[in-house]
């Protein structure tokens, strides 16, 4: 008897994770890029190449939510006006014709950056402006800008630190709002920003170790800044190789940006995600790719009519809830 | 009260004191004291200073005053931020005047943070003076000198009596430091040449600010602390008060005088009446009889909150210009209290016997710790340090507090101009002056208390300070 | 509380230490003050010149610029124009040249009055234009600015840097990533051009009232972050040199000295500081004495005050200002010349980068000296040989102070030496007096119109040495000098106040105040109240030598001998003093004019603080001596 129920749950637990495999119903991404000014010009241009990709792959821009903390297409300094380019070459304008923007400029803060994560926005906040995800959603977190062992600088005056990301992280589980999350970070001591990470199913990569600084990648001569960091620039040429239908896993993703070229050690933390990487295609995090089971027997389900209840409702009890108002009010925050 | 009596004194002495009250008797004895005093002292007291050498310092410090502020330093002077505060420049009083005149709020903005009584006042002294406006601060930095130089000599008399009375209760060897009546009766001459001489006080005249009048507030009412006439006193007080806010304090000081100096609680209850009816007069007055309180807001607000940041000697402005706006709140409260009430009870209570050092002492800690000080304030106090000369054996930094003084004075407006005109310094730079200047007026305080403790226990158990044989030592603790 | 803790009323330990040993301490200070000015130059105290502001970007766009042979179109014709106008700028040409461009020329009038006599004027004319930035808001603007030199000019010609500055402006204004106005300057009359023009913008008079009359401008640009200062010698460029001492010693932000040097090496051009290249060599001692000595021709021109540029005048607007100076012939053998194309290339760089700046320079340094043009040596490195100087006035002052009141209460009983407090702050404060009156004269002499029919040398320096002369006598009028503890007072104070001036110049410029403490503190400690009669002559004659005016014409006649070697030594002591004279002169004109300091310092602050140590070297006392001696002594 024992035996027997030993062999059902092992063949429970095969199944469970064979469908595990592909749990998530739906792909959510957010891009941030956190600094500001002319020659950070290599962060937007970072953000916008990730955008891209992602979007290609099919996440739809009503899933991407994209942070900008500075406008650099339309910096007077720059000598192509109304583009942004990822390369030396200049033969990709990542700041397109479809690029939607989401939070742009001073409204790129810690809060809103938190509350966006959590879901803990003010009622009337455009759908455009939320992470709308459940917990069925694996969620991409891209961020990038100027970091430190423990903290990320958004904008010029304030910073996010590790346990404020990593508490934001958790709460977004206890509320269900996701099922796996890619956490990706390129700035110097990237990896101190995931050590305090404590939530299940995450697994996080970042461009540098503690005590490691990100280097960028090359100068755009013709525009006369440094336009790509190396990291992300490695990861962008792994992704465009990347199709919806390819079956790169995530651990080629992984070991996308060797010592050799990144000069950096790319730094990832695998002990919170319970899927072996190299099984996992890279497209579960990058694209929409879902799970579908075609069905081929149709069954016809007729609409039941059903009477309006005539009796008396009972009444309805007073709201206990309330709004609280947040800290900060929205309305002066749109300078 | 132990003195040996005379021969004449002593009949009356006995005869009156056994019908009459104890303050009668306290005349008495003072009169009992003029007797026995020796000639030379007497003579060291009425002639100490001749009135033609007061009269001949004072003219010469309106002269210096009147060339300067006549020269085109004024402007110079006026401009610079040690002088002139928020709360105390006179452009801002002009601006404030001038918008009265087109019937416009002046506390609708920022400009003016002085209360609508002094303004009510500075009016008066424009329709009076005219453009002559520079004589007005004239006249009134003298009047405060000669005011200070009253006061002082009231309280070395005071002083001088007091031993005398005492003097039987000192340690055998401590002659050594009793008061020497022709340097103690000296001091108030000293106590008149620094406040018209120096450079703090004569900056602030010549700048125009209104820290004048706020020390003539504070020089009468210890003026009339010391003569014991207690409803002026009140009045001066609560004029003080409502200019600054901080001399609320020195309620404590005041009433110490009148209870320990001059003994007398009916007193302490009449300066306190006055005080407290002038201070609401004042308030209903400012306000319209209760119709406009937006004067609050400007003035007490301003000096409480710290709004304006703007560099000057006090300690303030770096710290809440470099810190976070969400510990601002708190910060505030313990600049606040550090000010005001930390070391009032302390200090009151080890030095009640002494309560004009004491009341000094309060309004120094005002100076060094409120939030827009000037250096007209810094020589206010300044000044009233001569009239301590018997306390100077005892002091240990005088020099180190002159060189600092010197250095941070200097260095001051040489630092500023390269901080904002230059471009080449940063506040911190400047900052590092001011915090050094406040130092050393607070070594400068401290010396002088600690001077006072080691005099009183020398008085009580002289020179020897051996413990179990051993060369004992004298600690702050 | 250990500070505010005594423990004795009597003398502390720490005094006790100080009276036994504060004349080794002060020895010991002053000697290792100079020592580590010394060392300062060595290679392991001073540090590689870095960029500290991440927004410059330095060099990282590729030059563009190839208008050089507009530049050399502009030339000749530039200096066809200037035949027609032998003397003054040839204007119309450069508005219209400026306007053809597609700039808003305007031109600025400036009348300078004579400073000694206010009924001769001199006027001027500035040409400038504005670039406007094309997508930016006009808030903050780049100068590019040029001196304008007559052919009857005894400096150099800069016709080159018109040029290219010219053809600089028509290749810029083609361009539409500009993020702030440049403005492009050319002025006339060397300093006194730039230093209208810039009182004129900024609506202030910098020196004395009446005398430069800055005129108005009709067009402005933002607030002014940067200037470059171009004067090309040649077209062709062999050596460029970076000049940056500005007026009263004030530096640009090192980081701008950084960009135009690395823009100038990028270009391959050779690139020199105080005429001195690169140097390489393994000896240690020789590269520390090379560093040294190029240190010191940098703190001579720094503590002179004089700006070497019309670069050094934007200083004291917190505009951050460097003058290149391009010469055809290079010290370095076998470098190549670079043409216009590489100037201009240089000029592109240097402003894409200061285009990039976002907010004004603050990160790097402004206070700093150069041993090199690529390594420098910190405030934190070099201030504390001054400090260790200006300790010893201190210390000694502590320990002198401390001796009085010991001996004070010692001979409390005597009651005879009473210190005569009054006395002695009168006696400090004539003095001080005297040195405004010195300082006066200038002022005076020139609103008096009946003294113009003299020659200036006759009617100020003359006046200004007599009064100087006169005041040596002063001591013998100053009655406190026979009480020995009035002088000791007096001294004290004396060494005080020299120690708080050398503070406070060092903080404006630090070369002046070190040299300053080298000279004056060995003798100000030698200066001390003494009744011993050879001391005392001794203490005379070392303080005499130190006088400010003997210290200036020691100077001028040791450069005037190394100036002309081969003249006979009257002949370099009559050129010498006829320098002295003209040094003097200049520094006045300075003051008036442009706000220049060091002659106040000298004359409200040095000369009375001479005559005080002077009145203490004075000092006789004996015991037992009465008046009468001393007025034996006065007859002598």
């Amino acid at each position: 008897m024992r035996l027997i129920t030993t062999y059902f749950l092992v063949f429970l637990i095969t199944v469970i994770q064979a469908f595990s495999n592909k749990s998530h119903t739906n792909n959510w991404a957010v891009l941030v890029d956190t600094s500001r000014f002319w020659f950070n010009y290599r962060h937007v241009a970072n953000v916008l190449s990730i955008y891209r990709s992602v979007k290609r792959l099919g996440i739809p821009d009503s899933q991407i939510i994209l942070m900008i903390a500075d406008d650099m297409a339309c910096n007077p300094r720059n000598p192509r006006p109304a583009t942004v380019f990822n390369n030396a070459d200049q033969h990709i304008n990542v700041y397109g014709d479809d690029v939607e923007v989401d939070y742009r400029g001073y409204e790129v803060t810690v809060e809103n950056f938190v509350r966006l994560l959590t879901g803990r926005l003010p009622p009337g906040t455009p759908r455009s402006k939320q992470l709308l995800s459940d917990e069925g959603s694996n969620v991409l977190i891209y961020l990038t800008g100027h970091g430190g062992d423990g903290f990320l600088k958004f904008q010029d005056s304030e910073e996010i630190t590790s346990q404020e990301m990593a508490d934001a992280l958790e709460q977004m589980w206890q509320k269900q709002r996701y099922n796996e999350i890619f956490f990706m970070i390129d700035t110097c001591q990237a990896a101190s920003m995931y050590e305090r990470f404590y939530s299940p199913n995450i697994l996080a990569v970042g461009s540098s170790l503690v005590g490691e600084d990100s280097l960028s990648h090359h100068v755009d001569s013709s525009i006369g800044v440094y336009i790509i960091d190396r990291y992300t620039y490695y990861a962008l040429e792994f992704l465009e190789k990347v199709n919806p239908q390819s079956d790169r896993s995530l651990s080629e993703f992984l070991k996308v940006c060797p010592k050799s070229v990144c000069i950096s050690t790319v730094g990832v933390r695998k002990d919170l995600y319970n899927r072996d990487p190299s099984r996992v295609p890279i497209t579960d995090f990058f694209g929409s790719v879902r799970p579908i089971d075609i069905l081929h027997d149709i069954t016809n389900v007729t609409l039941v009519q059903r009477k309006r209840a005539k009796s008396k409702k009972p009444k309805a009890k007073p709201k206990k809830y309330m709004y609280v108002d947040p800290l900060v009010n929205f309305n002066s925050l749109n300078v | 009260m132990k003195l040996a009596p005379l021969d004449i004194t002593s009949n009356i002495d006995n005869t009156i004191t056994k019908y009459t009250n104890v303050k009668s008797t306290k005349i008495l004895r003072t009169l009992q004291l003029f007797i026995k005093m020796s000639v030379k002292i007497r003579a060291a007291y009425t002639n100490s200073i001749s009135t033609s050498r007061i009269i001949f310092t004072c003219l010469a410090a309106v002269i210096v005053r009147y060339y300067l502020m006549l020269s085109k330093y004024q402007t110079v002077i006026a401009n610079h931020v040690e002088v002139s505060t928020p709360l105390n420049s006179w452009k801002r009083v002009s601006e404030g005047l001038y918008l009265i005149s087109k019937n416009i709020n002046p506390y609708e903005g920022d400009v003016l943070h002085e209360t609508p009584l002094s303004l009510y006042l500075y009016k008066n002294i424009l329709l009076v003076f005219q453009d002559r406006i520079h004589l007005a601060f004239i006249t009134f930095d003298v009047a405060t000198a000669i005011i200070l130089f009253f006061t002082t000599k009231k309280f070395n008399w005071d002083l001088f009596v007091e031993e005398e009375n005492n003097k039987e209760t000192f340690a055998k060897d401590a002659v050594e430091c009793f008061l020497k009546p022709e340097k103690l009766f000296k001091s108030s001459y000293y106590v008149l040449l620094t406040y018209l001489f120096n450079p703090f006080t004569l900056f602030s005249c010549v700048g125009y600010s209104t820290t004048v009048f706020y020390n003539f507030y504070l020089a009468v009412m210890m003026f009339c602390m010391v003569h014991g006439i207690s409803v002026i006193c009140g009045i001066f007080l609560a004029l003080a008060a409502s200019v600054s806010f901080y001399p609320v304090v020195l309620i404590l000081p005041v009433t110490m005088y009148f209870k320990y100096a001059i003994k007398s609680n009916f007193k302490i209850i009449i300066n306190l009446f006055s005080f407290i009816t002038t201070s609401v007069l004042i308030m209903l007055m400012c306000t319209d009889f209760g119709k406009d309180f937006s004067y609050i807001r400007n003035v007490y607000g301003c000096i409480l909150t710290v709004p304006d940041l703007q560099p000057n000697i006090g300690l303030f402005w770096y710290f809440f210009t470099e810190m976070f706006e969400h510990f601002r709140e708190l910060f505030i409260y313990a600049f606040q209290i550090n000010n005001t009430i930390l070391y009032l009870v302390p200090i009151s209570l080890r030095f009640r016997k002494h309560p004009f050092l004491l009341t000094v002492a309060i309004n120094f800690i005002i100076t060094i710790f409120k939030s827009y000080p000037s250096v007209g304030d810094v020589g206010f106090v300044l000044s009233v340090v001569p009239s301590f000369p018997h306390l100077f054996p005892f002091s240990q930094q005088g020099f180190l507090v002159g060189t600092m003084l010197i250095i941070s004075t200097s260095l001051a407006p040489i630092l500023y101009y390269l901080w904002i005109y230059c471009n080449s310094a940063n506040a911190n730079f400047y900052f590092g002056v001011t915090l050094s200047f406040a130092v050393a007026q607070i070594f400068l305080l401290t010396d002088l208390l600690f001077s006072q403790v080691k005099r009183d226990y020398m008085l009580k158990y002289g020179k020897n300070r051996k413990i179990d044989g051993e060369e004992g030592i004298l600690c702050l603790e | 509380m250990g500070l505010l803790t005594d423990p004795s009323t009597g003398q502390g330990k720490f005094v006790k230490i100080l009276l036994k040993y504060y004349v080794h301490a002060c020895i010991l200070l002053y000697v290792s003050g100079v020592l580590w000015f010394l060392a300062i130059a060595y290679p392991n105290m001073n540090a590689n010149t870095y960029f500290s502001e991440n927004a410059l970007l330095p060099g990282l766009v590729k030059s563009q610029f190839r208008e050089d042979r507009e530049a050399s179109r502009y030339h000749e014709e530039f200096l066809d124009e200037m035949k027609k106008y032998p003397d003054s700028i040839p204007y119309p040409w450069l508005l219209a040249k400026f306007k053809q461009i597609g700039l808003d020329a305007y031109m600025h009038n400036f009348t300078l009055a004579s400073p000694f006599n206010r009924k001769d004027k001199f006027s001027g004319k500035n040409v400038y234009g504005i670039l406007r930035a094309p997508r930016g808001s006009s808030a903050e603007a780049l100068v590019l600015s040029t001196p304008f030199r007559p052919s009857s000019s005894p400096h150099p010609p800069t016709e080159p840097s018109i040029a290219i500055m010219l053809a600089f402006a028509k290749y810029a204004n083609k361009e539409k990533y500009w993020a702030k106005d440049i403005i492009f300057l050319i002025t006339e009359h060397e300093q006194v051009g730039v230093q209208a023009w810039l009182e004129a913008y900024y609506g202030v008079t910098c020196g004395s009232e009446n005398i430069l009359d800055h005129g108005d401008l009709k067009g402005r640009g933002g607030a002014i972050q940067a200037a470059i200062n171009l004067e090309l010698h040649s077209e062709r460029i062999g050596q460029m040199d970076i000049k940056i001492e500005g007026l009263n010693g004030q530096l640009p932000n090192l980081d701008l000295f950084n960009l135009a040097s690395k823009m100038c090496s990028k270009e391959g051009v050779y690139q020199t500081f105080k005429n001195r290249g690169h140097f390489y060599t393994r000896k240690p001692l020789l590269e520390w004495w090379n560093y040294f000595k190029n240190m010191l021709t940098m703190m001579a021109t720094q503590a002179t005050g004089i700006p070497n540029g019309n670069h050094g005048l934007f200083h004291r607007f917190g505009i951050q200002a460097l003058t290149l100076e391009g010469f055809e012939q290079s010290k370095a053998t076998g470098s190549s010349r670079i043409w216009f194309v590489g100037i201009g290339r240089i000029i592109e760089g240097v402003f894409r980068s200061l285009n990039n700046l976002l907010e004004r320079f603050h990160q790097s340094f402004f206070f700093y000296l150069l041993p090199s043009s690529d390594r420098y040596i910190s405030i934190s490195i070099y201030i504390p040989s001054v400090c260790l100087m200006v300790g010893t006035m201190f210390i000694k002052a502590c320990a002198r102070w401390f001796k009085m009141i010991e001996t004070n209460s010692e001979g409390k009983n005597l009651e005879t030496s009473a210190i005569r407090v009054d006395k002695i702050i009168i006696t400090f404060l004539t003095t001080h007096f005297f040195g405004v009156l010195i300082s006066n004269v200038p002022q005076f002499v020139a609103q008096y119109p009946t003294l113009s029919q003299y020659e200036t040398n006759i009617k100020v320096f003359y006046p200004l040495l007599a009064s100087v002369v006169l005041l040596t006598v002063l001591p013998l009028f100053v009655s406190i000098r026979h009480c020995k503890k009035s002088m000791e007072l007096l001294n004290i104070l004396a060494m005080l106040e020299l120690g708080t001036t050398l503070i406070c110049i060092s903080m404006n410029n630090f070369s002046l105040g070190l040299f300053c403490g080298i000279i004056s503190v060995p003798a100000a400690l030698v200066i001390n109240p003494s009744n011993c009669r050879v001391c005392s002559y001794f203490q005379r004659f070392l303080w005499f030598l130190i006088h400010p005016l003997n210290i200036l014409v020691c100077i001028v006649m040791i450069n005037t001998y190394y100036l002309f070697p081969e003249e006979n030594l009257d002949v370099i002591l009559f050129r010498g003093w006829d320098a002295t004279m003209q040094s003097i002169i200049f520094s006045i004109v300075d003051s008036m004019i442009y706000g220049n300091w060091l002659y106040g310092v000298i004359t409200n602050i040095f000369i009375p603080n001479w005559l005080c140590f002077w009145i203490v070297s004075f000092s006789v006392f004996k015991e037992g001596e009465t008046i009468k001696d001393s007025d034996k002594e006065k007859k002598e």
